[in-house]
Order: C-alpha cells, then structure tokens, then sequence
C-alpha cells in the first residue's frame, strides 16, 4: 500500500504542478495584453493635447491671412474644412484609441489637413508683408513648436502600439490574445513628415 | 506620529500574523489528512475505522498534510510577478485613465494640483494621476511597490462631487498608506492566498469535469465507487483551499482595518483640517457611497481604495459611521443626501488662487538647505551675485514652471541645464543634437535658469519628473544617451551633473527597471563608497575624514574611508545597492549622512542637493529627526 500511495503522490505532484505552471503563465499573459493595451490607450491622451493645441492654432492663423487676401479664399475654405474634419477624427479616436478604423480615419484626415495647409503656405509665400506681420510671426513661431510636440508624442503613442503588437503576436501569447478578446492589432499614427511641411517649399522654375 | 515607528509597528503586526497564519495552514492540513486517511480506510480498504487501528499512529495522515503543505509552499513560490504588480499594471487593471500633466480640463487640473501639494507637504516625489471614469461613487485609491512606483486614483464621482479640500484630504489619506507601506503589507498576503487559490481551483476544476463526465458514464460498480472517491477527494482539497482562503481574508481585512484608521489621522496630519470629516460624511450621505461599478477587477484589489467596496465580514474598511466618529466626534450620525452637490464640485478653479505650491516649493529650496539646521538656527551660504539678462525672474519661473508639464519641453529644460557657459564646449553639445528647433529651445532655457532669483533648479526638476515618467522607453532611453553625451562634453563630472543624472535614471527610469534585490554583502562597502562622496563636499581632505568618521558612527556597518575618486557608474552601482536594502538598514545610512552634512556647522547648497537626492532614491521621503 505504501508504494501505491507513493506513486500516486508523486504522479498527483506532477500533474498539479504542471497544472499551475499553465495556470500561472495564462495570468501573466492575460494581464500583460489587458496592461499593454491600456498603456497605449493611456499614451494617446498626450497626443490628444498636442494635436488638439495644434486645431486651435489654425482658425487664428487662418484669420490673420483672411485680413491680408481678399480673393483666393477657396485654400481658406479648404484649411477649414480640413481641420474640423479633423477634429472630429480626433474625438473618435480618442473615444476609442484601440480600434484601428479610428486610427486610420484620424491618419487620413491629418492627411488632408496638411495637404491642404502646405496649399495655403505657398499662398503665403506671395505675401511678404503678411510674412513679416507680428502677429503672423508668433502664429508660426507657436505653430513650428507645436509640430514638434505632436511628432514627439505620436512617437510615444507609437512605440506603446508597437509593444502592444509585439507582445500581442509573439509566441507563446499569441494562441491565447484572440480567445482573451485581443482580436486585432493596434493601428500606429502615420502623419506626413512633418519637417517637410516646415520648410518653405522650393518653387523649380 | 513618527514615520518609522509606524513602519515598525507594521512589520510587526505582519510577522505575527503571518506566524498565526501558518499555524493555521498547518493544523488544517492536518485535519484534512486525518479526513483523507479516514476516506482511504473507509471506502478503499473498506476496513473499519477505528477496529484495530490507530489513526494518530498511522503514517496516512502525516504524509498527506505534509503533502498538502508542499504543494501550496509550490504554488506559493509560483506565484507570477503581475500579483506584486507595478502601481502603474494595477490602475490600468482597474481601468483608469492616466491624466497628462498638460491636462487643460479645470477639474483634471485641479486634480493635479491637489496632488502636487500632498506631494510637496509630504516630501514625495508627485506620483502619475489616475481618473476612473466609469465610477460614479466616490472613492479614490493608491498602488504600487514601492514609494517610487507609487500611483494615485480617484474615481470620477469622486473628482465631481468632493470640493477641492476634501479631495486634498482624501488624496492625502491615500498618500499616507503608500508612507505607512500598508501596500507591501498586502502584497505578502496576496501572496499567501495565491497558492491556496490555485489548489482549490484545480480540485473545483476536477469536480466540474467529472460532475460532466458522470452524466455520461454508465460504469461498472467498480468505477462508480472509483468517481465517488475521486469527487469526495477533491471536495476535501477545495474546502482546505476555501476554508483557508477565507480566514485568512478575514485576517487580512481586520489589519487592514485598523491601517485605514492611521491613514485617516496621517491625512489631518498633512491637511490640517476638517475636510477627511466631511468627505466621509458626503460618501455617508449618497446613496451610490463608494462603491465601484465594476467589481469584476476590482474584488481583490478592495484594500487599495479609500472606502470599502464591498461590506460585511470582508470589509477592509472600518464601518464608515465610526470613521467619521473619531475625527468628529460632535457627528449626530446623520447625513444630508447629497443633492446637488454636483454643482460645488465643478468650480472652475484658478491655477493662482489655490494655495501657491509653488511658493511652498520655493520654500522648500530653502528649506531644504536649511532643515537640518533650523534646530540650532544654522543659516545657508549667502546667494551669488546675479547678471542681468534679457529674462526677467518672474518670466523665468513661469516659462520653466510651464515646461515642467510637457515631456519635451521637460526634456529640453533639464538639457539647458545641463548646457555649459563655455563657447566651445556648448557648440559641442548643441551639435550633438538632431532636430531643428532643439538648440534653441535648450538654449532658451539655460537663459531663464541663470535668470532665476535662487537656485532653483533641483525643485524645478523634481516637478519636471511627472512629464518625463510618459516617455515612452525608447525616448527615455534616448533621452538619457543626449544627457550623457551633454554631460560628458566638458569632460569633467561635477557633483551637480551626477546628482541630476542620477535623479532622472531612478525617479523616471524606475518603471523601466524590475524590483531591486538586496545584495547583503555589498552593502558595506557601498554605504561606505556613498558617506565618503558626501563627506568629500567638505572644504578640505582633514574636514572629510573627521566628517566621515562622525557620520559612520551611526552606521558602524559601513567600511573604511574611500580616498580615491569614484566612477560615476559605481556610485550609482552603489546607491542602487542601499535601494535594494530593508528599511532599518536605510535609516542608519540616512542618519550617517546627516551627520555628515551636520558635522562642519554649515549646509553648503551642494550637500542639501546630495542628501535631497539621496532621500528620492532610497525612498525616505522623511527626513530623520535630527540626531543627536
């Protein structure tokens, strides 16, 4: 009888002990995706500010150069129309940072917004009293800042989504992310190159 | 109420606790085993129990407990890091949203302030701000391992519904707990529980799955007597794992009782006044109280909060009636339901007319040069003289406050710092630099720093840290490899550069690093390495060996004086090491370097920054009573 209970004992050892390995890996892995996630959802709360700050800048810019042309105002009408569509891409992501159709939806009208501003910086261009206004200067002196506020928190917010994938895709967790309900990758924020946009653009004749 | 006699009185408590505890486990384990053997002779042997055999004789029992106890010790040993979590793991399990230091939103702003100025009263460095959205109730919570790790939360209810005192008391009761190590306290609880859970776990797991397979199974009269004894096994291992479980809840839920109430009078302590009383007795008066929402996540993080999320027997909160009876004790026992209360809640708050914390920080710089000696009315060395500069002092101090809130322009700021008046030392660093505008900006505020009334800088820093703790890693660690090749420029490595270098790798850096363990042999030599770079501040080499020898009587561990110069990299290596030490070991090493500090009669500004420092790293954000 003793030798039965021993084999029994030591069978039972392994089988538990294998048990709460498994047990305790599926914890681990399950509470790394829910922190990862919320991480980058966190991260996105910085951009939010900057871009925001950056939405706020454009009616003011937009008003001086309306005081100095009377004509072309379509490139107006265009920035416009670029930054409140932008700015409700914005609320949308924010409400849901995870979902990649936001994302996407906030990548493309960034998109257009600067499309549309580099429109309206060329215009500009051909105005040097507007150039040399005061308060234009500070205009674009608050607005270069800004640009690079929002390139450095979108590399934030990027390198949380990309730890996020990783952690997501890697082996062994990733036979467990869909049944835990990480179902999908998180979309990282593509703005066009900033710097460009920043420099006056080179007019080839 | 001093600091460290709480801490004390804690570790106490635990050890017996803990000791009750396994005896507990033990005895149980030991029942279960007598229960097991009784099955065994019962049902398998089918020999009468108690005809000719004696059950205390038998080795059944025995070796089944001893079994038992082992498997749990396993378990135990198992028991998967995310349990001794991070603060920041904790609150994004709760569901919070952290709040960026930039936030514009007048209550999120206020919020921030609020803790800033619990912050700055404690001597804590300012913890990442958590709001749980979806809560509705007012509560707020603390988590993480360590003071460093710290993190604060309230919920939305909380944030709408408390005026702005009653938010500081109630943010100020939650700092308390992390100062009182109650969360460490829990920790090993928590740890206890998880291999009882996990063996109660798999015995309901096999019950499940042969209640299922019964269904199905025919079975011979063998088998069915097989399945029986299988069901009764594992309805035995469940109930040691519950029982246990739950006692030990109870337990815990009784300590953490009566911490509640410390931290509630360490609140008034920081406060100094009648606010804790009547944001209890606001809860008191709402119908929603403090409960939270949504108690999947947040069952077994119960302790954390302000007020109990769920009553009864597992109340780790004291009733609330009583609470408000001993800061109150005129209370009637009755409150006004809260209606429209909402409205007192959303003032918009104007950053100036709140109580300055900056001019508590500016104090502070002060006071910090001067807190060890204001018994024996020691004054600090008289201020340079200063240049004229473009910046006024008023301009400065508001370009650098508003760039302690922004992670980039944080970074910037401290670089500026860190910039060198020489020409062509600073054209060197500025050409490390990638980045159109960094230049300038970093150049812009080594302006407004020279432009500052008062050396302000390690206050300024200190604030900055938030910002730079939302960096995601890669940033900080390009960050810290601009910091280096900044500081490396000039080739030479003042006191100064290291004590900032030092302070962003440990306050910023720390989220990125694991817990650090405590390397008892290095000790020693470490504490000795540190005393002696401190006592080096002295004017002159006879001066630093009397200071030294003074300091080391308070910690009569510490080895020999160090002569030769240190590299930065092992003075860090050993402030890393005294990290890693207990509390009692850290108290010695803090009073020695007081001493030293003391020892010439004077507190240089540079000593005050080195011991500020140090406090930050070790996590002693008190400083000791001055000895004597």
């Amino acid at each position: 009888m003793g030798s039965i209970m021993t084999v029994v004992v030591v069978l039972a050892v392994i089988v538990i002990g294998a048990v709460a390995l498994l047990a305790g890996w599926l914890i681990a892995a399950y509470n790394g995706l829910v922190a990862s996630k919320a991480r980058f959802e966190n991260a996105f709360a910085q951009i939010n500010v900057q871009l925001t700050r950056r939405y706020d800048l454009i009616p003011n810019i937009v008003k001086v150069v309306k005081s100095y042309m009377e004509h072309e105002s379509g490139t107006l009408r265009d920035v416009i129309e670029a930054r409140n569509g932008a700015v409700a891409s914005l609320r949308e992501a924010a409400a849901s940072p995870a979902d990649p159709a936001s994302i996407e939806a906030l990548n493309a009208a960034e998109k257009r917004l600067a499309g549309s501003f580099q429109g309206l910086r060329l215009q500009v261009e051909a105005y040097p009293e507007l150039k040399a206004n005061s308060v234009m200067l500070q205009l674009s002196e608050e607005l270069t800042s800004t640009e690079n506020r929002v390139a450095f928190a979108r590399q934030a917010f990027n390198d949380a989504a990309t730890a996020y994938n990783i952690r997501r895709n890697s082996f062994p967790t990733t036979l467990v992310a869909n049944a835990f309900g990480h179902t999908r990758d998180a979309a990282l924020l593509v703005f066009d190159n900033e710097k460009d946009i920043q420099a006056a653009p080179k007019i080839d004749l | 109420m001093d600091f460290w006699a709480h801490q004390e009185d804690a570790k106490r408590r635990t050890a017996r606790l803990v000791v009750l505890y396994a005896v507990m486990v033990a005895l149980f384990a030991l029942v279960t085993g007598f229960t097991l053997d009784f099955i065994w002779r019962h049902f398998v042997v089918n020999s009468a129990y108690f005809r000719g055999h004696n059950p205390f004789t038998s080795s059944v029992p025995y070796s089944c407990a001893t079994f038992i106890l082992a498997l749990v010790g396993i378990l135990c040993l198992f028991s998967p890091a995310s349990l001794s979590a991070g603060g920041r793991s904790v609150a994004e399990a709760l569901k919070g949203t952290l709040v960026p230091a930039q936030a514009r939103n007048p209550g999120e702003r206020r919020l921030l302030n609020v803790v800033e100025e619990i912050s700055l009263a404690s001597g804590m460095p300012v913890p990442p701000v958590y709001i749980l959205e979806r809560e509705k109730g007012i509560n707020a919570f603390a988590a993480g391992r360590s003071i460093n790790d710290a993190v604060v939360g309230v919920t939305r209810g909380a944030l709408d519904q408390l005026s702005r005192d009653e938010l500081q008391a109630v943010v100020a009761h939650e700092f308390s707990h992390i100062l009182n190590g109650d969360m460490r306290l829990n920790l090993r609880f928590v740890r206890l529980f998880f291999g009882l859970m996990c063996l109660s776990d798999f015995s309901a797991t096999v019950l499940r799955w042969l209640a299922r397979g019964s269904s199905r199974r025919g079975g011979s009269r063998k088998g069915n007597k097989g399945l029986a004894l299988l069901i009764l096994l594992a309805v035995v291992v469940y109930l040691f794992g519950v029982v246990m479980a739950f006692v030990g809840t109870i337990i815990q839920a009784a300590v953490n009782r009566q911490r509640e109430f410390l931290a509630d009078a360490s609140s008034v302590q920081f406060t100094r006044s009648t606010a804790l009383a009547s944001a209890l007795k606001k809860i008191d008066g709402l119908s929603k109280g403090s409960k939270l929402a949504n108690t999947a996540m947040t069952g077994s993080y119960g302790h954390l909060f302000f007020c109990s999320i769920h009553a009864g027997l597992f109340d780790t909160h004291p009733p609330l009636a009583e609470r408000i009876r001993r800061l109150d004790p005129l209370w009637e026992g009755i409150s006004a339901s809260a209606q429209g209360v909402a409205s007192s809640g959303a003032e918009p708050e104007d950053d100036r007319n709140a109580p300055d914390q900056w001019e508590q920080l500016r104090n502070r710089s002060g006071a910090a040069v001067a807190w060890l000696g204001q018994v024996r009315g020691i004054s600090p060395l008289p201020e340079k003289e200063e240049r004229i500069h473009p910046f006024t002092a008023d301009e400065a101090e508001i370009l650098l406050r508003g760039a302690c809130r922004e992670p980039l322009e944080a970074s910037y700021m401290i670089l500026g710092l860190l910039l060198d008046a020489r020409d062509a030392v600073r054209d060197k660093q500025l050409a490390s630099m990638s980045g159109s505008d960094a230049p300038q900006a970093v150049q812009t505020y080594h302006r407004a720093f020279s432009s500052l009334k008062r050396d302000l800088w390690l206050p300024l820093v200190e604030l900055a840290i938030p910002a730079l703790k939302t960096l995601s890693e890669e940033q900080f660690r390009a960050f810290c490899g601009q910091m280096t090749v900044f500081i490396n420029a000039d080739g030479v490595f003042s006191c100064r550069e290291w004590v900032l270098q030092q302070l962003i790798r440990s306050q910023a850096g720390a989220q990125f690093e694991s817990q650090l363990a405590f390397a008892r042999k290095r000790v020693p030599d470490a504490a000795a390495m540190v005393l002696s770079a401190l006592a080096k501040l002295s004017p002159d080499a006879d001066a630093a060996r009397r200071a030294f020898d003074d300091g080391r009587k308070y910690m009569t561990e510490a080895s020999g004086f160090v002569e030769t110069l240190l590299s930065p990299e092992k003075l860090s290596g050993c402030v890393a090491v005294l990290a890693g030490s207990p509390a009692k070991v850290k108290l010695r090493f803090i009073r020695a370097a007081s001493r030293i500090v003391m020892h010439d009669g004077r507190i240089d500004p540079e000593e005050a920054m080195f011991l500020r420092l140090l406090s930050l790293c070790l996590g002693i954000p008190v400083p000791p009573e001055p000895g004597p």
